[in-house]
């Protein structure tokens, strides 16, 4: 109860403060760094959330590293270069940016999103960034599921929470899965990460419910530089949804999460992505760049880490959840939907790095571009020695809609092992005229026709997705579509 | 870095041995393309396996080699021609020992009109300006490339005219053996040479090209060839490629195939033995209606590294490309696949398709493939498949339990397993030494 308390407490605060957004000089208790990235940047990062000297001096040594690297260059994707000392690394939590007021200030396409979508009138308020009553988040449906969570000895928190109040366990598997000198984003990520979502699930429970990090979107707005930590004890089971289907307005173009997930023995974790962030307008501008380091381990023996996205929103994602399959028998999945419309780039694909015996992945990716989207996957298996028996299959289609839009396919397969079986297949196709004209001809418009040739077509990926997350899925995917023909 | 000087070192010493060379060259043409071709080859950037061109393949194991650029002079009496030619087989030959052509060797179609089947140097003395002109449009845009053009001194020129069928395949043979002359005391690990081909098939001609690489079996030597290949409009070429190189060898092709409207390019790609190889193939389809059919067998073992790397352009619309490469890897073998299909925007109609199976027999071997799509255009079929796996044991099994051994069992399954791609080769005495060349390969080895 005291957690709540306190959750409440600080939301309150922020609430207060979100008044003094403007102006702020650069002490060390102000909301807002001012834009820049140096040292000293990172120790008033640091000490603003009061961390272990621990945290520091990893964040610092990431920095360090940071330095010596380069923007990755071999992603199908173009953008300008992006001015790091331009940004500012650190704002108060809390703090959304210029949000508006009331409903009525709100971009009358994105209430109508909301509405299409079916999304309550307060939920709106607070997808849109309105600063919603606090009464209303204190009786929510997230506050009664965090006593039964507590019940359970699940612990769902913010990874800054989890510092200081589990700092062994962060400390244990913090960086453990991507190294913070993985690579460019994930480098940065760990110098300046603001906030993020811990959850640890102990041995033998299984998760009374779908974790959200919905749940927590009024308690903390992780901002731009967001780290997940998820660990599944053995023989537990974790279902976690990131984002949600309405569309999200962040003021911050740059988005550089990492996700690290651990699974030991008989572990099962499950995480669901539905990104549906702001792609820019129809010249490209403005939209958020997407670059997330997300990677499972499974580690113990028969453990299973499965990954689901569905990618419509921002200008570009460049994003690859991945699998290290150690432990033997384990299995890593990976299914993904990404549309691309308008003047949007996707990168996206999975590594799936076999190591343990008997160890199985499947990835099935849809990709689907309209307009000037250009679509990319890009995945690697690898099969290495000790892989014995291993069991690969990749499947990849593309559809096309619109002549100006591309689709590619980049996969890396490496086996070092006879007794792997690796199979992979990948086909590009349009809509055809048959199947349009065998729809339109039965009534339906020929909107609604390609609604459902395109649902059709992601079936796959959809099905894996939970139950009220696919319905979602299904509307947004519809949305996306509309005004794709014709 | 000392990659990048050991790099630097190693072109700079074949370039000075070639200087060296020129000075029975009489064509001042020609030592233009050279000079302008090597100081190109001095800009290139370090290779590494950061780059995706030499992502699996170990450039430094060539470059560790301390190569003696082939003079060319060759005592052809030492050479026992018979155990090269195969018998039987009766076509125009065009035979190069050492990266040079031998007229002994050599059963030439008699030139007439608008066909002329022959070696660069002598066509370059012929028609200088001509030649020069077309080998100076030649892009090259990779370092070996642009080494075979700062170091060829002949190859093969087949230039077939208009609405002609040659009677025979062409074939052509390279030959390279070391130590034939080299009676200096320098240290060096073999030779290398250069042959630098032009193809040209005119409208609505047809032939069949045989070229086939042998070496002497514990000889070591680097030999780069490059090929260029148009087909005019109709024109049909069916291409045969076999390379036997020595155990040692390092070998290196490159194909940049131009294909004009309605034309039709069928190819066989078989390779055994040699210690490094990489082929690229470049397809360019310049006018509509044309088709490639690209097919590659190899069979890797030992400590081979055997590399693809196809490029496949569309550009145009309704054009069809099918390519088709499989591979046996045993023993500590690296087979390497890239191929790579890009759709160009207008290019609508496309017909893409890229398949490559993969045989791995033994615990040491490794396959890394990369089957890449950029498609650009909405209007287009196109798929690629790859599979990596090993024997079905249930076959094998079959196979046993009526009395076949288990040396025996393998070499019918690995047979079957290649004859997909065998069975494509429409001349059939090539078709039958591929199999038995296979056969003894297979034969060499002990799958317990």
């Amino acid at each position: 109860m005291n957690l709540i308390q306190e959750t409440t407490e600080q939301t309150v605060n922020e609430l207060i403060n979100n008044d003094y957004q403007y102006g702020f000089v650069t002490s060390i208790d102000s909301d807002t760094l001012p834009p820049g990235l140096n040292e000293d940047v990172i120790h008033k990062i640091s000490a603003k959330k009061n961390e272990p000297t621990w945290v520091l001096e990893w964040r610092l040594k990431a920095y360090r590293r940071w330095l010596k690297m380069s923007d990755p260059e071999w992603a199908h994707i173009k953008y300008p270069d992006i001015d790091f000392q331009g940004i500012s690394y650190y704002s108060s939590p809390g703090k959304a940016g210029e949000g508006p007021k009331s409903l009525d200030e709100v971009d009358p396409q994105l209430l109508d999103a909301y509405n299409k979508l079916g999304i309550p009138l307060e939920e709106q308020k607070v997808l849109s960034g309105i600063a919603v009553d606090a009464v209303f988040d204190s009786v929510s449906v997230a506050t009664t599921f965090r006593d039964s969570l507590e019940k359970a000895g699940v612990i769902f928190c913010s990874l800054s929470e989890a510092i200081q109040k589990h700092s062994d366990l962060v400390k244990q598997y913090m960086g453990s899965v991507v190294p913070y000198s993985d690579n460019f984003y994930a480098c940065l990520n760990a110098a300046v990460f603001t906030d993020g979502t811990f959850v640890y699930i102990p041995k033998g429970v299984h998760c009374p419910m779908e974790l959200s990090t919905y749940f927590r979107i009024n308690e903390a707005n992780t901002g731009q530089f967001e780290r997940t930590l998820i660990i599944a004890e053995e023989g537990s089971y974790v279902s976690y949804l990131e984002g949600c289907t309405a569309p999200k307005r962040d003021k911050n173009q740059l988005h550089a999460a990492v996700v690290e997930l651990v699974a030991m023995d008989d572990a099962h974790i499950k995480y669901s992505t539905v990104q549906n962030w702001y792609p820019g307008d129809e010249q490209g501008q403005g939209g958020i760049y997407n670059f997330v380091t997300k990677r499972g381990a499974c580690r113990g023996n028969r453990s299973h880490i499965s990954w689901t996205q569905v990618e419509t929103g921002s200008a570009i994602t460049w994003k690859y959840p991945s699998c290290i399959l150690a432990g033997d028998e384990s299995i890593g999945e990976f299914y993904s939907v990404a549309v691309t419309r308008g003047k949007q780039q996707a990168d996206t694909g999975t590594k799936m790095l076999h190591i343990g015996a008997n160890t199985k992945s499947t990835i099935v990716s849809k990709g689907i571009s309209v307009g000037h989207g250009q679509n990319t996957y890009r995945g690697l298996v690898r099969m290495t020695k000790r892989a014995k028996n291993a069991r690969n299959h990749t499947q990849c289609d593309s559809l096309l809609l619109g002549d100006q839009c591309g689709a590619h396919t980049f996969p890396y397969i490496e086996v070092m092992n006879p007794s792997a079986i690796v199979e992979h297949e990948a086909t590009t196709s349009k809509i055809s005229d048959e199947q349009l004209f065998y729809c339109q001809q039965r009534g339906l418009s020929e909107e609604d026709a390609v609604s459902m040739i395109v649902n059709g077509f992601c079936k796959e990926v959809f099905k894996e997705l939970p139950m009220e997350f696919a319905v979602e899925a299904q509307k947004l995917l519809s949305i996306t579509l509309e005004g794709a023909v014709g | 870095m000392i990659q990048t000087k050991q790099q630097q070192d190693w072109l700079q010493k074949i370039i000075t041995q070639a200087k060296s060379h020129d000075i029975n060259c009489n064509s001042i043409l020609l030592n233009k393309i050279h000079s302008k071709a090597r100081q190109a080859v001095m800009q290139y950037p370090t290779l590494t396996r950061k780059q995706e061109e030499w992502r699996y393949n170990h450039i430094d194991k060539l470059f560790d080699k301390n190569f003696k650029l082939s003079s060319g002079d060759i005592n052809l009496h030492t050479i026992h021609i018979h155990h090269y030619l195969l018998p039987s087989l009766d076509t125009h030959r065009l035979f190069f020992v050492n990266g040079r052509y031998t007229t002994q060797w050599s059963t030439p179609f008699e030139t007439h009109d608008k066909t002329n089947i022959g070696c660069l140097r002598d066509a370059i003395n012929q028609e200088p300006k001509k030649m020069i002109k077309s080998i100076s449009h030649f892009n090259n845009n990779e370092l070996f490339s642009d080494l075979n053009m700062a170091l060829m001194d002949d190859g093969a020129v087949i230039h077939i005219g208009d609405q002609t069928k040659i009677d025979k395949p062409i074939e052509i043979i390279y030959l390279n053996i070391n130590n034939l002359n080299h009676f200096d005391n320098e240290i060096n690990d073999g030779i290398t040479t250069h042959c630098r081909n032009i193809i040209s098939i005119g409208v609505g001609s047809e032939t069949t090209i045989i070229e086939r690489f042998i070496g002497e079996n514990n000889d070591q030597y680097f030999h780069n060839n490059h090929s260029n290949i148009h087909l005019d409009k109709g024109a049909k070429l069916k291409h045969y490629r076999v390379q036997e190189d020595s155990q040692k060898a390092f070998h290196l092709s490159s194909l940049s195939i131009s294909q004009q409207q309605n034309s039709h390019y069928e190819s066989s790609f078989i390779s055994f033995d040699s210690a490094w190889s990489k082929t690229n193939i470049n397809v360019d389809f310049q006018g509509e209606n044309a088709s490639c059919l690209i097919n590659g067998f190899c069979v890797v073992g030992n400590q081979q590294i055997t590399d693809f790397h196809i490029d496949v352009q569309h550009n145009v619309p309704s054009c069809v490309s099918k390519e088709h490469f499989k591979s046996i890897v045993y023993g500590k073998g690296r087979s390497v696949f890239d191929g790579h299909i890009l759709v160009e925007k207008q290019a609508q109609h496309s017909d893409a398709q890229l398949k490559n199976n993969n045989l791995m027999l033994t615990q040491d071997a490794e396959v890394d493939t990369k089957p890449q799509l950029e498609i650009y255009a909405n209007d287009v079929k196109c798929s690629h498949g790859t599979t990596i796996g090993q024997l079905d044991p249930e076959q094998l099994f079959y196979m046993r339990s009526r009395g076949l051994s288990n040396t025996t069992a393998y070499r019918l399954l690995c047979l079957g397993f290649a004859d997909e791609i065998i069975k494509n080769i429409d001349e059939k005495k090539i078709s039958e030494h591929v199999s038995k060349k296979l056969v003894l390969t297979l034969d060499k080895q002990d799958f317990h």
